[in-house]
């Protein structure tokens, strides 16, 4: 079988030395951390969390590549399952690339980079899919879903608007476009509803696609190596949004951000327009006194940065400064935060056990600072959550941060 | 026994999402943080307790199958086994007390990250003896069985010099604990007790022994400041460097005081005044912070050398000992530690030249040497930056010769990862010391199932 993705990458597969840092912790838990400057999480990686073996961690996924590259291992099923573990939360790469980050601070030299792991594996997975050995059953179902029907419930196109509030118009072309995505398009409907709301509110004239926005396709296809898949749904949705004359797309889940932001223009270059995300906009408009946030909210938040918008879009401010401009909220931090982020567990497509053991860890982690309402900036993250409160019997609310802030402003 | 036949009877014990025999897995653990070639073991365990790893014990015992225990990983070779049962000691991860108030002292099971555990006590407001700068992830069980060395130890010693205790299951699966705890009525707060002190069995036993299920040791309170200095010497000068160690020492100064060459700092692009560093860090009240900086800068102008301010060591002290993500600058690449080459401090002139010759014979230029330092006494620690896997033959190559020339120096003495085994850990020994080795060995071990490297022929009646 020919790696020729894995093969173009295989300098980060042979410069993982196996230290383990990508799922115990650091070297020297003295070490100044130049972008976190409290401890550092115990629980890095949630496929590990799960399955205690090595096999599944950051060092385990480069290993395993490795053992192809050299003929040690060959391509069962056993091992595309163990590829497609990996929710690509990005944890071992930052837990790898600490040391540059310090070396760069104290000597302003920029000489190294943590292992790039997630490209590894997304390397992997594109020539699994090649070879006809990937994608899992699981990844295929929702694939098929997003070919058939752009969006990956196989839910009809037309119910794209559905969550739109009651009499409320929303034009197709606009300088600002919120791009809705699929979760709160078709499941977490109260997401696009609260952020269309604040948007109203604010005097803010946007617009969407509507039916016309298809799935990003990044979790799902670019992750799981469907790359001309992915590339389909991409070359769409970037003529809609030009035709549609934004200059600026906003997205509310961290995963539809990261792959317009960063992922889409690998495939056409420069996009034309920017890419921002719902809690950054949100800043803003708190900034230039569009929005007030009012009414009191006597609650303990907590806020979980999805790994997207944090570790990647390293958007983890924003956030903060919106959620503690709210009054009467006591605001707390989790162990393992910002670039340091613990994974919820659900991408790219839900991992039964995997997202359940991460999602429910993740709560006891607020509950363990206190917190009575876990606040993020997810679809996926709030989609995991939910699942885990539930199981848990736990009380605690999870909210999207449109929400909070729509209950803020008394929408 | 076979492996087929061996499963079923592990996952009785440990449950079976805890066993695994999958090609997959097995090619994981068939490598650790070295160069070394891997080596395939036939089956991965996870135990999760200690009375599990009893009944593993019992079982490979019964059966003759060898046995090799994993912690974090980092010490090369001592962790992968060609055959047998991989113990994967990481699920064995709880603290289970830390006696703040009384006798300051804590516990945690084997598989304790050192990290998990330095995080606990530092919110406390205390230390370990020991910073593991070596690797990252050591556990504290490995840390037993390797010594354990690393940052402040010239203030602490050995992290095992402070092991108050430990709990062990032998390869017979009996369950002992050593010090007062070995008595009915105590707490492990204590090493010595009136009999002999059956913990100094298992320190350094790298895995022969026993497997190390719980570690007791001392804790220490957390210094109100912490301060660097770092002092050059040039080649020609390795009297002035030597003579200021000990001046350094006889004043009683640092908390971790090691010996580098500026191979680490050349690596990182930086222009480094001097070829060999002394680097320290200096802890306690802020005022005796300063005064020993001081004293340090009096014995660098008396000695020939410079002082080099705080910030060299603080980034050798911080950045340093993950070389291994270095190399990653220039595309793949890895790293080798020929660790642990206990020597005195005179010795040190010599391990360095020879190091360094051999290293440049086989192109491997790429390298420096740490090496830490208690009272005089060193322990040092090339590390070696090549390509993988171009250069992985040279690097195997230069080792050994390494291996061969440090082993050659009077008062050095081999440590863990070397190249044969037998021979690097059978020839230096005097034949009583052998002896009695062998004897101890084979009274815990006779079937020779655990790590049976490290002691050669012990099991054998030859």
């Amino acid at each position: 079988m020919a790696y020729t993705n894995l093969e173009k990458i295989k300098s980060e597969v042979y410069g993982c030395s196996i230290c383990g840092q990508c799922v115990q912790g650091p070297v020297d838990p003295f070490r100044p951390n130049v972008v976190f400057h409290d401890y550092l999480p115990n629980k890095t990686c949630p496929m590990r969390e799960k399955d205690r073996f090595l096999t599944y961690s950051g060092a385990g996924m480069n290993t395993i590549a490795r053992g192809v590259l050299e003929g040690d291992l060959e391509i069962t099923d056993e091992l595309v399952e163990a590829i497609y573990e990996c929710t690509l939360c990005g944890h071992c790469e930052t837990s790898c690339g600490e040391v540059f980050n310090l070396i760069k601070t104290m000597v302003g030299k920029d000489i190294g980079h943590g292992v790039k792991t997630p490209d590894v594996i997304r390397a992997f997975r594109a020539d699994l899919v090649k070879a006809g050995a990937g994608p899992t059953d699981k990844v295929k179902k929702v694939a098929a879903a997003i070919e058939k029907g752009h969006n990956r419930f196989a839910r009809p196109q037309t119910e794209r608007t559905a969550w739109i509030p009651e009499g409320m118009e929303i034009p197709r072309k606009g300088k600002l476009l919120f791009y809705v995505g699929c979760m709160a398009a078709y499941r977490n409907s109260e997401n696009a509803q609260s952020f269309a709301k604040i948007l109203q509110k604010a005097g803010v004239e946007f617009a969407i696609l509507g039916d016309d926005e298809w799935c990003c396709g990044g979790p799902q296809l670019l992750n799981a190596g469907l790359i001309e898949q992915f590339e389909t749904q991409v070359k769409h949705n970037v003529e809609a949004i030009r035709a549609s004359g934004a200059t600026e797309v906003v997205a509310t889940c961290a995963d539809c951000y990261r792959t317009l932001k960063i992922d889409y223009p690998k495939v056409v270059g420069d996009l034309g327009f920017t890419v921002l995300h719902s809690s950054e906009l949100l800043a803003r408009l708190l900034d230039e006194k569009k929005i007030t946030l009012t009414k009191e909210i006597n609650e303990t938040v907590t806020f979980q940065d999805p790994c997207q918008l944090s570790r990647v879009g390293k958007v983890f401010d924003e956030p903060r400064k919106v959620i503690e401009s709210i009054p009467g909220i006591n605001f707390v931090e989790m162990e393992g935060n910002k670039e340091y982020t613990v994974c919820c567990g659900h991408y790219p497509v839900e991992l039964p056990e995997t997202t359940l053991k991460a999602g429910t860890d993740r709560i006891k982690d607020a509950q363990a600072v206190g917190a009575t309402t876990m606040v993020t900036a997810c679809s996926f993250c709030k989609w995991s959550f939910n699942n885990s409160t539930k199981k848990l019997g736990a009380e605690t609310k999870v909210k999207d941060i449109t929400e909070l802030v729509a209950e803020a402003m008394g929408l | 026994m076979n492996i087929k036949e061996l499963k079923p009877l592990l996952e009785e014990i440990v449950g079976a999402e805890n066993v695994t025999d999958d090609p997959i897995s097995l090619i994981v653990y068939s490598r650790d943080y070295s160069s070394l070639p891997a080596q395939k073991a036939n089956i991965v365990v996870l135990p999760g307790s200690t009375q599990e790893v009893s009944e593993i014990m019992r079982l490979a015992n019964r059966t003759d199958t060898p046995v090799t225990v994993r912690g974090g990983a980092t010490t090369a070779a001592l962790c992968t086994s060609k055959e047998g049962i991989i113990l994967d000691l990481n699920r064995m991860n709880k603290i289970i007390r830390v006696d703040e108030d009384a006798c300051l002292y804590m516990t945690a099971q084997g598989g304790t990250s050192i990290y998990q555990i330095t995080k606990e006590l530092d919110k406390r407001g205390f230390i370990l003896a020991g910073r593991p700068m070596f690797g990252p992830v050591a556990s504290i069980g490995a840390w037993v069985n390797t010594v354990g060395i690393g940052g402040n130890c010239a203030r602490y010693g050995y992290f095992s010099e402070n092991v108050t205790g430990i709990e062990v299951v032998l390869p017979s699966g009996e369950i002992v604990r050593t010090g007062v705890n070995g008595l009915q009525n105590c707490d492990p707060y204590c090493r010595y007790t009136h009999t002999s002190d059956l913990t100094g069995i298992f320190v350094g036993s790298r895995g022969s022994m026993g497997v190390v299920t719980e570690v007791s040791c001392r804790i220490h309170p957390k210094p109100e400041s912490v301060n660097f200095i770092t002092l050059g010497y040039n080649h020609d000068n390795f009297d002035g460097l030597l003579k200021a160690t000990n001046l350094i020492f006889r004043a009683d100064i640092p908390d971790t005081i090691d010996i580098n060459d500026d191979g680490v700092g050349k690596m990182m692009g930086l222009e480094i005044p001097t070829p060999h560093l002394i680097t320290m860090t200096v802890a306690g009240h802020p005022d005796e912070v300063a005064r020993k900086i001081k004293l340090c800068q009096k014995i660098a102008v008396e000695t020939g050398g410079l002082d080099l301010g705080p910030d060299i060591g603080a980034l050798i002290y911080y950045g340093g000992a993950l070389t291994a993500y270095i190399y990653k600058k220039d595309g793949y690449g890895h790293l080798v530690f020929i660790d642990s080459y206990w020597h005195s401090l005179e010795a040190y002139p010599h391990l360095y030249k020879s190091f360094k010759e051999i290293l440049n014979k086989y192109g491997l230029t790429e390298n420096g040497i740490f090496g830490w330092f208690m009272k005089g006494v060193g322990c040092s620690f090339p590390v070696v930056a090549y390509k993988e896997p171009d250069q992985r033959e040279a690097m195997n190559q230069a080792w050994k010769e390494i291996c061969d020339a440090w082993f050659s120096v009077r008062n050095s003495a081999p440590g863990m990862s070397v190249t044969s085994t037998t021979e690097y850990n059978l020839d230096p020994l005097k034949p009583t010391h052998y002896w009695l080795l062998r004897n101890i060995k084979d009274a815990v071990d006779p079937k020779n199932i655990m790590n049976s490297k490290v002691i050669p022929y012990a099991g054998r009646t030859k």
